[in-house]
């Protein structure tokens, strides 16, 4: 599997988004992309688990599983194996977003806003908004030009220092 | 061709591959930069985000409201308030009125507020537009499971669901608190860039928004009451 073809996962549905998401697993460590390679090729629920200390807890710890992390906590095999190499990276910040996760398992809010409600918005929020969309635009591109760089590559190649 | 037509090729042409190369390692770099700045947001940007949050004057206003009320509600606490309650019908009625009172004080329109068995993992969810009809519904949903066992996560997913009730109509109706333009340009960011991921739906303006929101409300609740 290559990284066009995390691109092209229908989880997704902008082209922002799908460029942001093959580039996340890009960024993940060789084994996580490895687990993502394998469910991509079999469909089969990837199965992993990592021991998180963060350190303020003082020497307990807890056992960060896949199993856990998709029927507990509903996320997609994908989110899960991310939230994995997430807890590795950063033990502490990845389990206070779980616990916050866990606290606000509300349905993520969004409003499909009509041509209506935008003729209702304020001008001066439409025009912040055109500032905010033109330095979104702006990180996009960049993100854009590394996908163009790694798309064709596969998920499992090795890279230096891995 | 003569010997300098040759070395002047050779020079433009050197030039172009060196050019060609950096432009190339350029990227490159974009790439590794990309990912510690992507771990950089990822690992620190959410609780800085929150912490750094700077409330607005109508923010400080109606976070004070609703723990006012709130502290009148439950001047023992959450849980003991709930454990008062034995029948679920009756932690219902009790929460269908206060999520009405606690709108009320906010200056957000709840139309219907329901409770029934939902999906385990969701706590509640306000819907500002019905997705079926389109018509404006602006109504709060809570998940009968919860009601009975997590008291406090009720009340903090009711305060989280009432504040998207208010990013929506400062939005698309009038502004009755006086948001500041950029703040609504951030919630109408993340309307028009949702992302559907579990990261970053942590890093969604609006829902920040809406979760610094019920944590500064119930620490200024739970502060007075350790205090008294």
């Amino acid at each position: 599997m290559k990284y066009k073809d995390i691109y092209a996962l229908d989880l997704f549905k902008t082209h922002e988004e799908k460029v942001r998401m093959a580039i996340r697993v890009y960024q993940a460590k060789l084994f996580i992309r490895e687990a993502i390679n394998a469910w991509l090729g079999t469909g089969e629920e990837p199965i992993l688990e990592v021991n998180v200390a963060p350190s303020h807890w003082k020497g307990e710890s807890v056992l960060l599983s896949t199993q856990f992390l998709i029927h507990n906590s509903g996320m997609n095999p994908l989110d899960a194996l991310l939230f994995i190499d997430w807890a590795i990276r950063d033990d502490a910040g990845a389990i206070d977003a779980l616990e916050t996760w866990a606290k606000y398992r509300s349905t993520p809010f969004q409003v499909k806003i009509t041509e209506d409600m935008w003729k209702k918005i304020d001008p001066e929020v439409l025009r912040e908004y055109e500032k905010l969309r033109q330095e979104r635009i702006g990180k996009l591109k960049v993100l854009e030009d590394a996908y163009q760089l790694i798309k064709e590559e596969d998920l499992t190649h090795r890279r230096e220092g891995e | 061709m003569d010997p300098i037509s040759i070395a002047i090729l050779v020079i433009a042409g050197l030039a172009y591959a060196i050019n060609y190369i950096a432009q190339e390692i350029e990227l490159k770099d974009k790439v590794i930069n990309l990912l510690k700045i992507y771990s950089k947001e990822i690992t620190t940007i959410r609780r800085q985000k929150m912490d750094a949050y700077v409330d607005e004057p109508c923010d400080t206003r109606m976070q004070q409201a609703c723990a006012d009320l709130l502290r009148h509600e439950f001047p023992q606490g959450i849980v003991k308030k709930f454990a008062t309650m034995k029948s679920l019908e009756e932690r219902r009625a009790f929460m269908a009125d206060l999520i009405h009172r606690v709108a009320n004080v906010m200056g957000v329109d709840v139309n219907e507020v329901t409770f029934s068995e939902g999906q385990e993992g969701s706590y509640g969810y306000y819907r500002y537009r019905d997705q079926a009809t389109g018509n404006i519904s602006k109504q709060v949903w809570m998940n009968n499971v919860y009601l009975a066992s997590e008291p406090e996560q009720v009340v903090r997913t009711m305060l989280h669901e009432l504040r998207h009730g208010v990013q929506s109509q400062a939005l698309f109706e009038t502004d009755q608190w006086g948001f500041s333009a950029r703040r609504k340009a951030e919630w109408l960011s993340n309307e028009t860039s949702y992302v559907n991921c579990t990261e970053a739906y942590k890093l969604q303006e609006q829902e920040l928004d809406a979760d610094v929101f019920a944590e500064r409300v119930l620490n200024k609740v739970n502060h007075k009451q350790a205090e008294s």
